[in-house]
């Protein structure tokens, strides 16, 4: 399963690594905008199988950022 | 014996030769002052504002002392001074005179501070719902339209007085401190300082309204939007275009509107250095100025005046209908919405009241504490920048035909 960015900004951190396992809801990582951080959910319970992107990255709305399965 | 003590420390000297009311005010004043700058430290009032704000206050009522000539004043500032002649000698004494008086009654400092929140703002939250976006924001002005009925036929206030003080409705510091200084130059000080004090609560208070309007099950209504990829160059084509049309419409708010969008037109043209000057040094240089010369304007003398209370009456009641108006915005397009099947989250309404990003950031709060899947955030900061240019536009309304009608 993707986890889409929700809205455009800039990563500011990651909080899994690849192999990880993870529960519903547990914080994936945080995109800034505006000088607003926010928490990127995770969708459902899994194991984090791809990071599609890095700390300080600008991602658009509706790229893919995690893959979870 | 005493009078040489009292010469020796005027600052206490000065308490038992002022009428006994002013000594009072004085000191309770730079007790509130030492509350407002403590309040700052714990995070529970904007520090920004309040931490020079409140040791304005202190130095300025504790700090007076005997002047030439008798007279007793402080070496800080002197508001009241209007001669051309007598100004440029004050600033020869005074250290914060020459920023008051070149920087305040122009709203220069005003706008520096809305340089800033322009090359912070990220206008494609706007395009991602643009007439929701707006229609929100209007609704969000409620309050400065109410307040200034209110103020005019409940406390039979001057209609400039009762413009002045409704702009706080508005919730933007700036533009109460540009609107109140046009309007009702003699209330400025306790206008902007209820404001800026006011608009730091909205972070305790808010939340409060919303839970009271919005029922649980609607406030985790979770929004799907594409914030759309708008290529910088129409970006910047819009704010250049947006820009000149408003100018055009009210020039009165000219000034505002070009620092606004001035800030956002450097950011979308990459102009790393400049968003960097206007988001990082000049709004910040600007608002701690800001805050230390309202604090050091407020002296005994000024808070005394009779009208403080109603401002403080008005103030609040303006705050406090714009949430309401906002919310009552987010529902009508939440009902507009969903005849779509389209889903809309009413707490969005809040972020119309254009306190930037306060406001957007309670909504995304308050939605996410119900549904942590729930993302309101980029419409609830295109509601929020809406805010910030409909309320200049009703600050910049108010300037326009309160002087006609005055005339």
């Amino acid at each position: 399963m993707e986890v889409k960015a929700r809205m455009p900004g800039q990563v500011m951190a990651i909080n899994v690594a690849v192999g990880d396992a993870v529960n519903a809801k547990d914080v994936l990582g945080t995109i800034e905008a505006m000088k607003m951080e926010q928490p990127i959910p995770c969708p459902k319970a899994g194991t984090v199988k791809e990071i599609k992107i890095a700390v300080g990255d600008k991602v658009k709305s509706g790229q893919v950022l995690f893959v979870i399965e | 014996m005493l009078e040489f003590l009292s010469y020796l420390f005027p600052g206490i000297g000065t308490l038992f030769v002022m009428d006994p009311v002013t000594s009072i005010v004085r000191i309770l004043l730079i007790v509130f002052g030492f509350v407002l700058a403590y309040l700052g430290f714990k995070g529970t009032l904007e520090p920004l504002i309040m931490i020079p704000m409140g040791l304005g206050m202190i130095a300025v009522n504790a700090g007076t002392m005997f002047l030439a000539g008798g007279a007793i004043g402080n070496i800080i500032i002197d508001p009241l001074v209007s001669d051309p002649s007598a100004i440029v000698d004050v600033m020869q004494v005074n250290f914060l005179q020459p920023i008051y008086n070149l920087t305040f009654s122009n709203g220069l400092i005003a706008c520096l501070v809305f340089m800033g929140i322009g090359a912070r703002s990220e206008i494609s939250f706007l395009l991602a719902k643009p007439w929701s976006s707006i229609a929100v924001a209007l609704f969000a002005e409620l309050g400065t339209f109410v307040t200034l009925i209110l103020g005019v036929k409940l406390f039979g206030l001057d209609a400039p007085i009762a413009a002045a003080i409704a702009t706080i409705g508005g919730a933007d510091g700036p533009m109460v401190l540009v609107g109140s200084l046009m309007m009702a130059p003699e209330l400025f000080v306790p206008i902007s300082i209820i404001a800026y004090l006011y608009l730091s609560l909205t972070y305790g208070g808010y939340p409060f309204i919303i839970k009271a309007l919005v029922p649980k099950k609607y406030r985790g209504i979770d929004m799907y939007v594409e914030v759309p990829e708008v290529s910088q160059k129409t970006k910047f084509t819009f704010i250049i275009i947006a820009c000149a049309f408003l100018c055009l419409l009210l020039p009165v708010a000219a000034p505002l509107f070009v620092s606004f969008f001035l800030g956002m037109a450097v950011k979308e043209a990459n102009m790393g250095h400049y968003t960097e000057l206007l988001e990082k040094s000049l709004s910040y240089l600007a608002t701690l100025l800001l805050g230390l010369i309202l604090g050091a304007l407020c002296e005994a003398q000024t808070i005394l005046d009779p009208q403080v209370i109603r401002i403080l009456i008005l103030g609040i009641l303006a705050l406090a209908i714009s949430a309401v108006g906002g919310l009552a915005g987010g529902w009508v397009m939440y009902l507009i919405h969903k005849r779509k099947g389209e889903d809309f989250n009413p707490t969005v309404g809040i972020a119309g009241v254009s306190c930037v990003p306060t406001t957007a950031k309670l909504a995304q709060h308050a939605a996410q504490e119900e549904n942590p899947f729930a993302m309101i955030l980029p419409v609830a900061m295109g509601a929020n920048i809406s805010g910030v240019i409909t309320s200049a536009i009703a600050t910049g309304v108010f300037i326009t035909t309160i002087s006609m009608v005055v005339k």
